[in-house]
Formats: structure tokens, C-alpha cells, sequence
């Protein structure tokens, strides 16, 4: 995500919906592809219907292009096309998605048993370690808004400022959800790295 | 007797709410708040612990690999862009024609078609007629006059031979 400014993602788009330069659009696919796809294979906990989503994804980028700003960022657009799409989804699933339900979603345990696809065999092989293993079943385990912030903020670098573009909520909103993240991850985390040191020992 | 205090201590600033110091990741180190906050760190075993907490967790979710959609995809969607930029005519696909015979047409059709062939037909025989009528017996006058020059030619050429013959006995 560094050999691109936000400025230039926002110029190439243009480019593509002003002067239909597809290779614009093309040069935006390859530099979105990993960062997106990665993005929804966590939020969604599906691999298969990461898939789904990415292709839908760039569908509607393309037939609401014209609902882009100038003055936004492109990802945070973009970002919150997945994020609206990733709700529907939810939504036809009736996943719980609220702050309240948030609250008393502690059972995570439960939550592994709905993620086909997520820890199959052709998945864990993309694991190279036990720790990245462990860590991204920690995250899957998070209720959705949270996780989506951690993804965003610590695996993709989107700064809160967008996130909070992204999901519609005041800065103050997510800045929680992340130190909700953070109280939820930092057990696992600091087990995984004793470990490691011990190991390394 | 007064006592002054020659240094007087900067006041520790408050610790910052746990949401405030998650937005600290955002700023950038040279960021006044942000070094202020490091400052107090240094002196505030909790807060340092907190952003520590923070930094680790953060860390470890940016050494998660990013994965490759499937190659495949992107030309789907690439096809798609272009549909979107370069919209192709609808195309009127039309029914590939059917063998039609005279006998497979329905029957008022038919019965047209049979009037139209009449129609022509009559009127073909309303102008031909009297040409082929005539042809004919024009021929045969040329034909007999033909003949009859041949005949005249051949008794010319017979008196001559008589003549010559005649001629050679006396």
C-alpha cells in the first residue's frame, strides 16, 4: 500500500470514469486486489464468499462511479462500498451487527462454528506459523464492527479518521471499538509472544 | 520567613483515555500531544503499559499476510469494466429462415399465390400467343420458297445436262 499516494488512486479513478482509461481502473484492481480480498476474507470469515464479495465489490464501484468525490479519499470509498456490502450480507444472514449486541456477544466460542471455509485445509496451508494462525482465529472470534476496525487500523494501516468515514460513526465510536480490539487481542498477543521468547530461549 | 521554591515542576498532564491513545497511533512522532504523551509515559508506569499493550497488538495484526484473489477474477471483472465504458448494440437476432415450399404454406396463402400464377400466366399467353401462331406458317412460307428455288435450280441444271447430252449423240 505504499507505492501508491491517495491522491493518485483518486486521479486514476478519474481518469477511468472521465476518459474510460480502463488501464486507470486496471492499475487501481491490481493495487486493491491483496488489500481488499485480504480485508474481506476477515471480515466475512469465508473464503468463498470473500470471493463473491470482491467481484460485487468492483461491480458496484464501477455502476455507482459517478458517486465518487473528488475531494474523498478513493479508499475510504471504496472501503465503504465493501463495508455496506459486507452488512447486507450480515444482514441476510442476520448476523448480529449492533453496538448493543456487541456487548454481550462474550460467547465467542460459538462463533467458530459458523465459519465454513475459514480454517480448511487449502486456508491453513496459506499459515505459516502457528502465531498468525492463532492470531487470525482470535480475530475471526471478535464481533464484526470490532474486527473490522482491527483489520482496517492494524492489518491494512487505514488511519481511524477514515474508518470512521468508512463505517459511519463518530471517531470517537471507533476509537473505542479499537481499544475494545485491543483488550480482547492483547491476552493472546502477549501468550503468543511469551511463547515465542521461551521458544526462542 | 517565606519559602520560595527555586524550580517549580511542570504539572503532569492527565492520563489520556484509552480511546485517546489508540488515536495516537495516527499521529505522526513528532506530533506535539504525541511527544507529550511519550513524555508522561516515561514517568507513568500504567499509560506506558497501555500504549505498549496497544503497540503489540497493532504490530502483530501488520505482520498478517495479505492474500491473492484468484487470477481469474480480475478478468471478469476487467470484461465488465469495459462493457460498462464501450456498452455493445443490442444485436435483432432473427430466426433462421425455414425452407418454404408451396406445400407447407397456409392454405389462403396458397390460394393467393395460385391467383398470382394464373394471373401471369394468361396475361404471358395474352401477348405470346399470336407471335408463336405466326412463327410458324412464316416459317413454312420461307421454307417452301427455299424449296422452290432449290427446284428451279435443279431443273436448270437438268435442261443444261440434257442439252449437253443431247449435243454429244448428235
Amino acid at each position: 500500500m505504499s507505492d501508491m499516494i491517495p491522491e493518485d488512486q483518486g486521479a486514476l479513478f478519474l481518469l477511468y470514469r472521465e476518459k474510460g482509461d480502463v488501464s486507470s481502473f486496471e492499475r487501481l484492481m491490481d493495487y486493491f486486489a491483496k488489500p481488499l480480498y485480504s480485508y474481506l476474507v476477515r471480515y466475512l470469515r469465508n473464503r468463498h464468499e470473500a470471493e463473491d464479495a470482491l467481484q460485487e465489490v468492483w461491480l458496484k464501484v464501477i455502476r455507482q462511479k459517478h458517486t465518487y468525490q473528488e475531494q474523498g479519499s478513493f479508499s475510504a470509498w471504496i472501503y465503504r462500498i465493501a463495508h455496506n456490502h459486507c452488512l447486507d450480507l450480515f444482514r441476510k444472514k442476520s448476523c448480529r451487527t449492533d453496538d448493543r449486541e456487541i456487548v454481550e456477544d462474550e460467547e465467542g466460542g460459538a462463533v467458530l462454528d459458523r465459519l465454513p471455509g475459514f480454517f480448511s485445509t487449502p486456508f491453513e496451508t496459506m499459515v505459516e506459523n502457528e502465531i498468525i494462525s492463532q492470531l487470525e482465529a482470535e480475530i475471526a472470534l471478535l464481533p464484526d464492527l470490532i474486527r473490522e476496525v482491527y483489520i482496517l487500523r492494524a492489518v491494512q494501516g487505514v488511519p481511524f479518521k477514515e474508518i470512521a468515514d468508512i463505517q459511519k460513526a463518530p471517531i470517537g465510536t471507533v476509537l473505542s471499538r479499537m481499544h475494545q480490539a485491543v483488550q480482547r487481542l492483547k491476552p493472546v498477543v502477549g501468550d503468543l509472544l511469551d511463547s515465542t521468547a521461551e521458544t526462542a530461549g | 520567613m517565606s519559602v520560595t521554591t527555586l524550580f517549580r515542576m511542570k504539572p503532569e498532564p492527565k492520563c489520556p483515555s484509552d480511546e485517546n491513545v489508540c488515536l495516537f497511533l495516527d499521529c505522526p512522532d513528532h506530533d506535539p500531544q504525541k511527544q507529550a504523551f511519550l513524555n508522561h509515559c516515561s514517568v507513568c508506569e500504567p499509560c506506558l503499559r497501555r500504549w505498549n499493550d496497544i503497540l503489540q497488538v497493532v504490530e502483530a495484526g501488520a505482520q498478517l499476510p495479505l492474500w491473492q484473489p484468484q487470477p481469474g477474477m480480475a478478468a471478469r471483472i476487467l470484461d465488465q469494466a469495459y462493457a460498462e465504458i464501450f456498452p455493445t448494440q443490442t444485436v435483432l437476432t432473427l430466426p433462421a429462415p425455414q425452407h418454404v415450399s408451396f406445400f407447407n404454406l397456409p392454405g389462403w396463402r396458397a390460394a393467393w399465390v395460385a391467383l398470382i400464377l394464373v394471373f401471369s400466366l394468361g396475361i404471358y399467353l395474352q401477348f405470346e400467343s399470336p407471335q408463336s401462331a405466326y412463327a410458324p406458317s412464316q416459317k413454312i412460307d420461307e421454307k417452301i420458297s427455299s424449296l422452290e428455288q432449290n427446284l428451279e435450280k435443279l431443273q436448270a441444271d437438268l435442261e443444261y445436262e440434257i442439252a449437253y447430252y443431247t449435243e454429244d449423240s448428235i
